[in-house]
């Protein structure tokens, strides 16, 4: 009875001590994975807040109510705010988001907003301002992303946001400059081409047929040393927004109707055809209109130099057949098509032909001349009147240019 | 034959366009910026002023203003030609009395002989 109760007792008394040691093994156990844990998120977090600390952008974040929840020391510099100061108030509060034309960005468009209920990362590139606490404007590129928590849901949004005043000056100093030596060019290049056309003239200079034909070229020379130069100050006047667009109702049609009349001698010396095709009548919101009548919403002169940049590189590059021109509507826009019998535009040179200086490379670009800017400019003026612009082009078979523009209100 | 005054800065542009003007058999008296330009105009009642815009002392503007009050030029035909071409400096030029107005970089030499040729013929 004693020997059982004695072997009993140390039998419990070993388990007992047993799942002690293994309780404490696995407590000490846990305590160090959990110690491990917390190490490896402070290392984290250090991580993080030395990001933020080192990132020269600004960066913020908020949660769906628009409460600010993050705020960097880049972003305390660039608004004059302090984190301590700033987390826990409303986005619009500190940063004031403003567009070029001095619009709240904030109560009308907010980004961050956007992003999460279109859950796309948003980059708003250049034309947006912050206020600084001392009240000077700050030109800012910022781009937006979403948060999610860790069920999926939406939590907020991140903003990085960087100052690009003194980009944009230089940007201005290189316009202005440009800008300049082009009027500086424009006297000189007058002279030229005046003196050229004195010797070519018979009541004043007596010359070979030789030195006429090397002062010809002479003159076309000049005369697209010329067009650069208009092409360079319209470029500069795009990009610093100094174009002055006067928007008036007209008719597409009778425009270019104009424009083609223009260049009919240029497409007859080549001996193309250069034609303007009827509008057919069409039905508009059930209603029958007739085209010719149907007005656009833009600025005449510079759609008339899109029409002509458009039409006269069509006849630049056609050698046999011409180009025609023909106008559709729609409820709100109207469709002008610009079809040329040419050479075609290969489909690596469709994706570039809009680019600023790009031009195809090839034997027919080269003897043709140009500077590579028509397009651009011709893009921007579209884009500018509120339309759109596109091509389709096959080599060796021909090229429709499209452009599209907003139409009167009735 | 008619007397021309041409009002030009750029001395280059002077010789070119009194060269051809010459060869047109126009009488060309010259002047080289808006001062030298209204006192030329009183002394030699030229029948036709050629006037650039953007020139030292007197802008052609201002000159143009000049001639439509003073008397003696108040009459006399007045070709504004010019690097300006913002629809408000042709609206600018019109206002003022100019009876016709040339941008520089939209003519030739030849346009430019023609323009003054049908204005003399007014």
């Amino acid at each position: 009875m004693s020997l059982y109760f004695v072997v009993g007792t140390v039998l419990v008394s070993v388990s007992i001590i047993l799942i002690l040691f293994l309780k404490s093994r696995k407590e000490r156990v846990e305590l160090k994975s959990l110690r491990d844990l917390k190490s490896s998120l402070a290392a984290n977090e250090s991580k993080e807040s030395a990001l933020l600390l080192s990132i020269a952008d600004g960066v913020y974040m908020v949660d769906t109510e628009r409460n600010l929840t993050m705020f960097n020391p880049a972003a305390e510099e660039m608004t004059g705010w302090t984190k301590e100061e700033a987390v826990g108030l409303k986005c619009w509060t500190v940063l004031n988001l403003k567009n070029e034309q001095d619009d709240s960005i904030c109560q009308n468009d907010c980004p961050a907003k956007k992003v999460w209920t279109s859950g796309e990362n948003i980059v708003r590139d250049d034309t947006c301002f912050i206020r600084h606490r001392g009240a000077k404007s700050v030109q800012v590129s910022s781009s937006y992303a979403p948060i999610r928590n860790s069920n999926g849901d939406y939590s907020g949004a991140i903003c990085v946001f960087r100052d690009i005043t003194e980009k944009k000056e230089v940007e201005r100093q290189r316009n202005e400059f440009v800008s300049t030596a082009s009027h500086e060019l424009r006297t000189p290049i007058t002279a030229l081409e005046g003196y050229i056309s004195l010797a070519e003239n018979g009541k004043i200079c007596q010359i070979d047929e030789k030195a006429h034909e090397y002062l010809d070229k002479a003159h076309q020379t000049a005369l697209g040393m010329s067009d650069l130069v208009k092409n360079l100050l319209t470029i500069t006047k795009i990009e610093d927004a100094k174009i002055q667009i006067s928007v008036g109702d007209f008719s597409i049609h009778d425009l270019a109707g104009e424009t083609v009349e223009v260049l009919q001698p240029f497409a007859k010396e080549k001996n193309l055809y250069l034609k303007l095709n009827e509008v057919e009548n069409q039905e508009i919101k059930g209603e029958k209109a007739i085209g010719r009548s149907l007005n656009v919403r833009a600025d005449r002169e510079k759609i008339r130099e899109v029409l002509y940049n458009l039409i006269e590189n069509g006849l630049k590059f056609t050698t046999t057949g011409g180009v025609s021109i023909s106008i559709n509507y729609d409820k709100d826009f109207s469709t002008v098509t610009v079809s040329d019998t040419g050479m075609g535009i290969s489909s690596d040179g469709q994706q570039h032909i809009f680019e600023k200086f790009y031009r195809v490379d090839n034997t027919a670009t080269r003897e043709a001349g140009g500077t590579g800017l028509g397009l651009f400019i011709t893009r921007s003026l579209v884009e500018m009147s509120g339309g759109r612009i596109w091509l389709e082009s096959q080599v060796g078979k021909g090229t429709k240019f499209y452009f599209t523009l907003p139409r009167s209100i009735d | 034959m008619a007397k021309l005054l041409l009002v030009e800065d750029d001395m280059a542009l002077r010789d070119i366009y009194s060269t051809r003007f010459l060869a047109e058999g126009y009488e060309v008296v010259t002047a080289s910026d808006g001062e030298q330009a209204l006192t030329v105009a009183v002394k030699e009642k030229p029948d036709l002023i050629l006037l650039d815009v953007m020139m030292p002392k007197i802008s052609g503007f201002d000159v143009l203003d000049i001639l439509r009050t003073t008397p003696e030029t108040k009459d006399c035909k007045i070709v504004i030609m010019t690097a300006l071409s913002q629809p408000a400096d042709v609206e600018k030029g019109k206002m003022l009395g100019a009876d016709e107005y040339l941008v520089k970089s939209q003519v030739t030499l030849t346009d430019v002989v023609e323009k003054i040729n049908s204005v003399l013929k007014k």
